[in-house]
């Protein structure tokens, strides 16, 4: 049945709309000589965790390669304190949370240096989209979602986002927005009560389908596609192992380790090959005295990821599952900006994490002084250094940042060359 | 070029750049709906009335609506009017409106965390959680039930952006009034207004007794300034905390005391917020304001005090209830005052007011600050110096955006208490946006007269109902989009009436399709189709309850106390999509999709619901001992399918199968009918707008 009418009943779909089955695959598309992702290598590709921050959080203030210029402003919280760590066999200093990744974490932690362009939280979502360097105004996340799926076989292509604090950071996919759960939330919706309702799911489900056929009947083109999607996302639930979801039980709260646990168990049921996340590095802290809230929230937030390393290690997932950590902003790092007082919005300099089987540990880029600031360097693609006359110019590092995420969990890099405009994966950051 | 260099964004802009995006990028494709366009298709009066009257009121239209409008379409503007206006209907119109208002006036994605910058103590509205529940949900509600006010007494919509009248409860009183007497200057030093006028101000709370709010309120009596609450002495408080009866110098404490909270301050360290026992604070003896108190709506005149009168003091209980007006040095005018704006927004030194002002205009004209705003401003004074540089990216923005700012920069100050800089004071704002500039000669109260003067004002509320009906803007340019914006602005029915705006939209083809326009057109082009969009929260619960008779099915009401129904489905709920709005966003965040988590939230939702109504007790509105009955109305009622629909007859053989073919696995009727309900709760028409 599946092989005659193929995934999601595609062929049966055709069959009851009358259009072709390339359009309901991707309606919007197909007439676009459109091609649906193939699966580029399924040993390299990688879930992803992507924590993002429509606050623009001060991670870029602390990280290696911001020690090197005694103009850059760090907290004085001895927690925070300036440390000697190596990263790729690489002598580097950073605050003291960093330097408490497990050796085998920063084997494969690369701390990328580069400029989102904006400095205004409402570019959120286009910084999501590498502010216009993808094609079509995708998102990365749902560019690199959409490749992995047939490489992983999830339920869904979309990426999911459980830890969004407000529609700013809710993804799109395809230009549509995709809905803003919860871990709390998460478990409820999923988990199919027990008893008689329960039972007689697939009766209801086949009669479900059987109103969805009564109401295609006579509808107009907008209605089937509704409708369509309707009867994919019955599929796509039903393909979900109600035996894995115990592992969400445990969730009470909507922190990050509840986050944490969830996105774990959206990839071992095999929902989405992306989760997005919110962990807390700062928060916009125009005002933060001593910068002792970025302190606090930067041990909080390290330990966080450290805690993620290790549930990935628990879960088997160490080498399926990169993490990777991208803002709207970085945030403003001279001295004599405002000293310890606070930090402003910079669009100049931002540093994105990555953590994954796919990175080798590295420093990518640098920061120099800049516009009253810092902004990020140019890159030698080669070396992975920053570089003033580097052959990645400061406006296409954030590309860059793309296409070299992209690479790392195992989509094609001829794919990433065509949907993301500008920039070059840099080698030295890819294991 | 190098980018950064040349264009680079000067460093503390605090975010007030809202640039399309960077200059000097390449153009990218659009987005992927753009490659198709399918012909019109008019839809039926089987789709679009039953789609208007599920928006406008939650109900499904009869059999013999939809006959009114196949007979003759224009009858639903008629039968719009009669929903908008019939007893049985009228309430949930207003109950849709509500919610309508409070998102499109920006006042209701808010916790109690997000007055942390109005409320510097305790985490949010400065009291203990159950409390601070109702009156969050009153400060969310507040704006919206002041528009239905305005609109119900045939005022201007436009009054919108000037009105001094809020509807308020006595709690919110209290806090507007607390707001007011605990300033917060530009560098966050507090000044307790109270302990200013009162030199050694105290107040004494004791466990027992019987001492009436008049005593307590009366500085002839000895029980002036005493009041009384059972948990004083707790000695779980901890030393310095446990003493009764126990002295306080500080008005928070009294705010908190208002509620039933003991404030955590150590009462023997004057103006100092030392914390008690950890974990010891929360709701303790009997509150001053009864929690009935929070559901006693009225509209109160908020008038700013004249030089040397005294302004309504928070505690004074017996004139909050009994007064319709509010004495206040903080300037309340508009939507954009109220404390739910102000902690939807906050601002800070750097951001400066310019995410308030953003926020202003895109509530009010639809329109967020960009390089688009060619507008020369009358002066740029107000210009910040790092961004007036003519050749940065930011110059485009900043400079209407500075000199705007200053409107709220005059009367408020970063923590949006009463200004009392007066170099600020000094600074007035210039108005410059969308064709219009003026500069400001009464400060705040200018800006408000600009809006509500502002040629945009009708185009962008015709524009959020356009979003609300059919999740999809309607073209601006569109010569039916015009006929109604110009008819709100001036009809027979007076100047910007509401409800007139409503009638004329809702019947319009612009959000039935019934037959082809340009922004059906320009829908068509842009991505495809007109949308079909899943029923969010809002919509879909409302429907829930209006059908069912259910009150609050899904738990979202902000209610104190929730069913053990309604506290499960108030996680399902929570997690469903809704109607949202962003930082900087000019269009609302809908997500239309029927997600495999919508699929999923649905069945569980619509089971959760199903035990509420099918074989529930006494008054059961569904019996399995008259399953035809039942069945009928799931068709009729639940699934909206009037009885000469195309599809009625096929659907409720479909779920007759299924009640049939659910007892033959044995379940018992009142299961079978269960999931027959659940059936009819998830099918396309019930969770479809416009299916």
């Amino acid at each position: 049945m599946t092989a005659l009418f193929g995934a999601g009943a595609v062929g049966l779909r055709a069959l009851a709309t009358g259009l072709p089955a390339s359009f309901l695959l991707n309606p919007k598309l197909a007439f676009a000589d459109y091609t649906p992702p193939v699966c580029f290598s399924k040993d390299k590709a990688q879930y992803l965790i992507l924590n993002t921050s429509g606050l623009g959080d001060p991670l870029n203030g602390n990280v290696p390669g911001t020690y090197d210029d005694a103009g850059i402003v760090h907290p004085s919280d001895p927690t925070m304190a300036p440390t000697a760590m190596t990263i790729g066999g690489k002598p580097t200093k950073a605050a003291a949370p960093w330097a408490t990744l497990p050796p085998d974490v920063l084997a494969r932690t690369c701390f990328f240096h580069h400029a989102t362009l904006t400095n205004a939280h409402p570019n959120q979502p286009k910084v999501m989209e590498l502010m216009g360097q993808v094609k079509r105004q995708e998102m990365l996340v749902s560019l690199l979602a959409k490749q992995l799926a047939p490489c992983l076989g999830t339920v869904q292509p979309e990426p999911v986002t459980i830890g969004a604090t407000g529609p700013s950071e809710a993804l799109t996919f395809e230009g549509r927005a995709l809905p803003i759960l919860s871990p709390t939330g998460l478990k409820a919706l999923l988990t199919s009560p027990a008893g008689p309702l329960a039972n007689l799911q697939k009766l209801r489900d086949d009669d479900l389908n059987r109103l969805n056929t009564l109401f295609k009947r006579d509808g107009s083109t907008a209605q089937k596609q509704f409708l369509d999607r309707y009867a994919t996302s019955q599929t796509q639930v039903r393909g979900i192992n109600q035996s894995l979801l115990s592992s969400l039980s445990s969730i009470t709260k909507n922190d990050v380790a509840s986050q944490i646990t969830a996105a774990i168990a959206l990839f071992q049921m095999n929902v989405t090959s992306v989760v997005a996340m919110h962990i807390p590095f700062g928060g916009d802290n125009h005002s933060d005295i001593g910068l002792a809230n970025e302190s606090l929230q930067t041990v909080a937030g390290v330990a966080s990821i450290v805690q993620l390393m290790a549930a990935l290690k628990s879960a088997g997932m160490q080498d399926k599952v990169t993490f990777a950590s991208m803002n709207v902003f970085g945030r403003t790092m001279a001295v004599a900006h405002k000293g310890q007082d606070g930090r402003d919005h910079l669009a100049n300099h931002h540093c994105t994490l990555m953590i994954g089987k796919g990175i080798k540990g590295s420093v990518i880029g640098g920061v120099q002084p800049m516009a009253g600031d810092y902004g990020a360097m140019p890159i030698d693609s080669s070396s992975g250094l920053g570089n003033a006359g580097g052959d990645i110019k400061f406006e296409d590092t954030l590309g860059s940042v793309g296409k070299t995420l992209g690479t790392a969990v195992g989509v094609d890099p001829a794919v990433l060359d065509d949907q993301i405009t500008q920039g070059k994966a840099i080698g030295p950051a890819l294991a | 070029m190098v980018f950064g260099v040349a264009l680079g964004v000067a460093a503390s802009l605090g975010g007030a750049c809202y640039s399309g995006g960077p200059k000097g990028l390449p153009a990218t494709e659009p987005p992927p709906d753009a490659s198709v366009t399918i012909p019109f298709e008019p839809q039926s009066p089987y789709a679009y009335v039953p789609k208007v009257k599920n928006v406008l009121v939650g109900l499904a239209a009869t059999d013999a609506e939809i006959q009114a409008v196949v007979a003759d379409p224009a009858a639903l503007a008629g039968l719009i009017e009669t929903w908008m206006t019939a007893p049985e209907t009228r309430d949930l119109y207003k109950a849709k409106m509500l919610a309508f208002f409070a998102k499109a006036f920006q006042q209701s994605q808010i916790s109690t965390t997000d007055f942390t910058d109005q409320i510097p103590f305790q985490g949010g509205l400065g009291i203990a959680r159950n409390p601070a529940n109702r009156l969050l949900q009153n400060t969310r509600e507040s704006f919206a039930r002041t528009v239905w006010e305005l609109v119900s007494a045939g005022r201007p919509f436009s009054e919108t952006m000037t009105t001094q009248q809020y509807m308020m409860t006595p709690p919110l009183m209290a806090l507007y009034a607390f707001l007011d007497s605990y300033h917060i200057d530009d560098n966050l030093k507090t000044v307790d207004r109270l302990v200013q006028a009162s030199p050694g101000f105290s107040f004494t709370v004791q466990s027992t007794g019987n001492i009436p709010l008049a005593d307590s309120l009366n500085t002839a009596s000895p029980n002036y300034m005493h009041w009384v609450n059972s948990a004083v002495g707790n000695v779980a408080l901890g030393p310095g905390c446990d003493e009764d009866p126990r002295v306080y110098t500080n008005t928070p404490a009294l705010y908190n005391l208002l509620f039933g909270t003991l404030y955590p301050i150590k009462s023997t360290i004057a103006g100092a917020l030392t914390a008690c026992q950890p974990g010891q604070v929360g709701q303790s003896g009997l509150p001053q304001l009864a929690d009935t108190e929070f559901d006693q709506w009225r509209m109160v005149t908020v008038r700013m005090a004249k030089p040397g009168e005294a302004t309504t003091k928070f505690y004074d209980l017996t004139t909050i209830r009994s007064t319709n007006e509010l004495v206040l040095k903080v300037p309340r005018l508009g939507f954009f005052s109220t404390p739910a704006f102000f902690a939807n927004w906050p601002t800070n030194s750097s951001n400066d007011a310019r995410v308030t002002i953003n926020q202003t205009l895109i509530v009010a004209l639809g329109r967020s600050f960009d390089d688009r705003n060619s507008i020369t401003p009358v002066s740029e004074t107000g210009l910040s110096a790092e961004h007036a540089g003519p050749n940065t990216v930011c110059y485009g923005c900043h400079k209407t955006l500075d000199p705007m700012r200053d409107f709220f920069r005059q009367a408020y100050t970063i923590a949006y208490r009463d200004q009392l800089d007066t170099k600020m004071n000094s600074v007035q704002g210039v108005f410059a946006f969308d064709g219009v500039t003026a500069q400001a000669t009464n400060g705040i109260g200018d800006l408000a007269t600009q809006l509500a003067q502002h040629p945009r004002l009708a185009t962008a509320w015709a524009q959020k109902l356009c979003y609300y009906m059919t999740s999809a803007a309607c073209s601006e340019d569109d010569p039916e989009f015009l006929r109604i914006v110009g008819i709100f602005k001036s009809s027979d029915a007076g100047a910007f009436n509401w409800n007139r705006l409503v009638k004329e939209l809702f019947s319009s083809p612009l959000v039935t399709y019934r037959t082809e326009t340009k922004t059906a057109d320009d829908l068509a082009q842009a991505q495809g189709s007109i949308v079909v969009a899943i029923s969010r929260r809002d919509h879909l619960c409302a429907a829930l309850a209006t059908r069912l008779g259910l009150t609050d099915p899904c738990g979202i009401s902000g209610a104190l106390k929730l069913t053990q129904a309604q506290t499960a489905a108030s996680v399902i709920a929570g997690d469903m999509p809704a109607d949202g709005y962003s930082r900087g966003a000019e269009a609302p965040v809908l997500a239309n999709d029927p997600t495999l988590f919508y699929r999923a939230g649905i069945e569980n939702l619509c089971g959760i619901v199903a035990n509420q109504v099918v074989d529930a007790g006494t008054t059961t509105k569904y019996s399995s001992a008259k399953p035809d009955d039942a069945i009928a109305d799931f068709v009729h009622n639940v699934m909206a399918l009037a009885q000469s629909d195309p599809h009625a007859t096929d659907a409720q053989t479909i779920l007759h199968e299924h009640y049939t073919n659910a007892l033959a696995t044995k379940v018992s009727a009142s299961d079978a009918l269960k999931s027959t309900f659940v059936l009819a709760c998830m099918a396309p028409s019930t969770i479809g707008m416009g299916i």
